[in-house]
């Protein structure tokens, strides 16, 4: 196999692109699994090996790799940014489950459908990671969403503390919604890092 | 328009100034609101706005300048810092109201002077962030109010779970608005560190 510069650099974008593969897929089944009210959650702990395993790759590729396309650090950070979403997915999905939540509240369904959103413009984004232009709607709409899932969790969070609940209804609930508004947040962390990249890179 | 390199270096002076500012007057309004116990919401709401513009208008200088006074990394990664901490002081001034959390405890009302404090300091640490006499006393004084923070924080949390006249509601509400003003004050100290990374580069 002829190794080329060129042909590396495409390698670290193909990994990216299966990243964001991941992470849509991730939050696409994280959202069905709170519509639904049935735990995806083996699911979702499989995809959040196969991000591991390209999270791993990328960083593999950059150590061997002489002249990377990007700058090292940010192909390092994007990668982990990525890995961050698929993380804290997994982590919500695999909470509901372990708090026995019986009924999935509206606020929470709502948020997995901004979050399966966010996850397809995020996949979408990768592919325009060196155009500027074109990348910036992506970010748009994710920032938007995340506006959005803010405002609508955080009356959520409120509205729980008004109804007469248990404190461990209490506790489940907050951490859900925390969790979920925290998955939301590393979106946008990813977009903004994608955005940086695309500006050192104009 | 005569497009010299000077005036757009003084532009980026010129914004961090401004979100700079905008970061004193929120702390100062969140600081305000926890002494009189009034939802400021709706103003921070309108310096969060404020901020998301300049920051904005930072990304899109740098994004036009070809010469940048600072590496465009460390230009980013100071608007969007600066930008975090008002993010911050506005949840936690929306969440007082969602939360209906009053009365204000005093533990609060201390670690809102420290913010505000704080808050006064980084204005004038970003106005000073080529002066490498001034700046190093104020990036001092921001990890002292960091540390008082800490200290109070953890005391409130103490008190906080120590009396047993508290209801769980009570319990869970504070104890995230203590989390939340803990963190906007390490935002304040994560944004010191970030000037005077900048200040040392740039030396």
């Amino acid at each position: 196999m002829r190794l080329t510069p060129v042909t590396r650099g495409r390698r670290f974008f193909e990994l990216f692109l299966r990243q964001g593969g991941i992470v849509s897929e991730t939050l696409t089944e994280l959202s069905k699994s709170l519509l639904e009210g049935r735990s995806r959650h083996a699911r979702l702990r499989d995809l959040e090996h196969e991000c591991d395993d390209a999270t791993h790759e990328i960083h593999k590729l950059v150590n061997n790799t002489f002249a990377t396309p990007l700058d090292q650090e940010d192909i390092l950070l994007l990668a982990s940014s990525l890995d961050d979403i698929v993380d804290l997915a997994e982590e919500t999905a695999d909470k509901i489950d372990l708090y026995r939540v019986q009924a999935i509240s509206d606020p929470a369904k709502e948020m997995g459908e901004y979050l399966a959103k966010a996850g397809v413009e995020i996949a979408a984004a990768l592919n325009h990671l060196e155009k500027l232009a074109e990348l910036e709607p992506h970010r748009t709409a994710i920032h938007s969403l995340e506006n959005q899932g803010d405002r609508m969790l955080r009356v959520a969070i409120g509205d729980l503390f008004s109804g007469a609940r248990d404190a461990s209804e209490l506790l489940k609930w907050k951490d859900i919604y925390d969790l979920l508004e925290a998955t939301m947040d590393a979106c946008e962390h990813a977009a903004n890092v994608m955005e940086t990249i695309a500006i050192k890179n104009a | 328009m005569r497009l010299s390199l000077v005036p757009r270096e003084g532009r980026f002076y010129e914004l961090f100034g401004k979100e700079a500012a905008l970061v004193s007057d929120t702390l100062r309004e969140l600081n305000r609101s926890l002494h009189d116990g009034k939802s400021a919401h709706a103003r921070l709401r309108d310096l969060e706005h404020d901020c998301d513009d300049i920051a904005r208008d930072i990304y899109n200088l740098t994004n036009r300048t070809f010469t940048t006074p600072m590496e465009p990394e460390d230009i980013l990664l100071l608007a969007h810092s600066l930008d975090g901490i008002v993010d911050l002081a506005e949840e936690t001034s929306d969440k007082i109201d969602l939360y209906k959390a009053s009365p204000i405890p005093d533990s609060a009302r201390q670690l809102g002077d420290c913010l505000a404090a704080a808050g006064a300091a980084l204005e004038q640490a970003v106005k000073n962030i080529e002066n490498s006499a001034a700046l190093p006393p104020l990036l001092e004084e921001i990890h002292r109010l960091e540390n008082e923070g800490d200290h109070l924080t953890r005391e409130a949390l103490r008190k906080l779970f120590n009396g047993n006249q508290q209801s769980p509601a009570d319990v869970i509400k504070w104890k995230d608005l203590y989390d939340l003003l803990e963190a906007s004050i390490d935002a304040c100290e994560s944004v010191a560190e970030i000037i005077e990374t900048i200040a040392v580069k740039n030396a």
